[in-house]
């Protein structure tokens, strides 16, 4: 079953500058939230604190009810099989080929056997219109090939809980639509929990998404948000559709 | 002005720092031996082309600059030998010199430094660019240990390169050094099977066995110190001082190493 993913009162900050102020969030299991707002108001950080990636200096982020940052190592990599995760600026590792990059988590976890990994990946990388570039390294590759890529290998365990770190930035919209369409069949077929940092209007509205803005380092959700005039918070002007 | 008081903190946090910093590796060292076994079949697969790839890089590619080196420094002390010992009266220990001073002292420690100088830093770099990528995080997030994934075929592929590039740079210091000084020196009249007779002789499993171990020894220093900073790398400014960093503490902690290693053997009357 997708897990639940909920964080709070989240603080954190660079020195004496506060990032996030007692941000709370939760994201019920299959849902798709998706946290907006402007660039440097900690969207990335957010996501990164909800995924275990980074701890927050104070508050708490569960898993499905279970706290994520006291389990140990062991819990804690057990629970993140079940994730995946796309980074913005992809992470991919610079030395493996592509194929390699995508398959590796399969390598490293499953039990599937060499053919049926192969196909496996094969067909997630043609989903993802990644033709012809199994063994060409990172360097080699346009944005958009990074990008698909990464979020290939986000997918390639078929994770109950996605977070991906503005998934569509900096696309061409063809590309785009690709993403927001690859993201809407993974999320029917398995009703994944999803948590997205993005300010894209096509993924919002694509996914069906429950939009969150975060503000001088208050998380804006729901009724509160719903509250908000565009004159209260211009960043809404872009958006048609508010929550 | 300077204040005695600034200098003691400093010294005690220095002092602290450091300790920190070799407990963490002995840390890291342990968390490498012990993945080593209870990695599985399963994961030691994708590494397997890491591990050959670290030993290309570190063994094969050396090759040539540790011919020359070993080649150089080989002929030096031969032709020294050779010149000098019958002059004072100790010709007939000739080859007990040379396996003293190649196999069980230079050999390790002329194998270590280019290590040090090729790979260490590479790979200090290569693990702080990977940190500064992101890559690191990357694994972790997969689930993937970083010290499985990166620090174990490194190791391994170090300590490995480091056993056959001693062995490498013996034989070619032995046999190259008293070929050629044989060559061009004015012994020429004594035929070189007696000098490779000498040097056979003296050879014992028990110097083998000393430089196979400072061998071993000296390749893990160089590979977990320089995985070690690798990992300490946050920014990309970091980067150039991990190498640095990774060079120093090498080459200090593998010159400690040899020197305990020595004294431990003279005291045990082994070298006696």
């Amino acid at each position: 079953m997708p897990e639940r993913i909920e964080a709070h009162n989240i603080r954190f900050g660079f020195g004496a500058f506060q990032l996030l102020r007692n941000v709370s969030l939760t994201v019920d299991k299959g849902e798709v939230t998706v946290v907006a707002g402007r660039s440097g108001h900690g969207k990335s950080i957010l996501l990164e604190i909800c995924s275990s990636v980074r701890g927050p200096e104070s508050g708490e982020v569960l898993w499905d009810g279970v706290p994520v940052y006291g389990m140990n190592k062991a819990r804690l990599n057990a629970q993140r099989q079940k994730a995946g995760y796309m980074f913005q600026q992809h992470g991919l590792i610079a030395n493996m080929g592509m194929f390699a990059n995508i398959a590796l988590p399969l390598r490293y976890h499953s039990d599937m056997d060499e053919s049926d990994m192969n196909r496996h990946v094969r067909s997630l990388m043609d989903e993802c219109g990644l033709y012809n570039i199994d063994r060409l390294f990172p360097e080699a590759l346009a944005t958009r090939q990074l990008r698909c890529a990464s979020l290939a290998r986000a997918l390639v365990m078929t994770p109950e809980m996605l977070f991906l770190d503005e998934p569509t930035c900096g696309l061409d919209p063809e590309t785009e639509t690709n993403i927001v369409n690859i993201l809407r069949a993974y999320h029917e077929r398995t009703r994944a929990t999803m948590l997205i940092a993005s300010t894209s209007r096509a993924l919002i509205e694509g996914l069906g998404a429950r939009l969150a803005v975060l503000e001088s380092g208050q998380l804006l959700t729901g009724p509160a948000l719903s509250q908000m005039t565009e004159n209260d918070l211009p960043f809404l002007s872009h958006y048609t559709r508010k929550v | 002005m300077i204040s005695p008081y600034n200098g003691i903190s400093r010294l005690g946090k220095n002092t602290a720092d450091t300790w920190q910093s070799a407990y963490a590796m002995i840390g890291l060292f342990y968390d490498t031996v012990v993945a080593t076994f209870y990695l599985g079949k399963k994961r030691f697969t994708p590494l397997l082309n890491q591990i050959i790839g670290q030993l290309l890089f570190t063994g094969v590619e050396a090759f040539a600059l540790m011919a020359l080196i070993g080649l150089i420094s080989g002929i030096t002390i031969v032709m020294q030998a050779m010149a000098n010992m019958p002059k004072i009266g100790i010709g007939e220990y000739f080859g007990n010199i040379l396996i003293m001073a190649v196999v069980r002292e230079l050999g390790p420690l002329f194998t270590a430094l280019i290590i040090i100088g090729r790979s260490g830093t590479a790979l200090a770099a290569y693990i702080g660019n990977m940190k500064v990528t992101r890559e690191i995080t990357a694994l972790e997030v997969m689930a993937i240990d970083p010290v499985n994934f990166l620090v174990l075929p490194a190791f391994w592929g170090i300590v490995i390169s480091m056993i056959c590039l001693n062995v490498y740079y013996d034989i070619v210091a032995l046999v190259g050094g008293i070929f050629i000084a044989h060559m061009t020196s004015a012994a020429t009249a004594i035929p070189i099977s007696i000098f490779m007779g000498k040097v056979l002789n003296a050879l014992t499993w028990f110097d083998i066995v000393i430089s196979l171990f400072k061998s071993v020894l000296f390749g893990s220093v160089v590979a977990i110190v320089s995985c070690y900073h690798g990992m300490q790398v946050k920014t990309v400014r970091d980067v150039p001082q991990a190498c640095i960093r990774s060079v120093v503490v090498s080459m200090g902690a593998m010159i400690v190493a040899d020197i305990l290693i020595t004294l431990i053997l003279v005291m045990l009357k082994v070298y006696a």
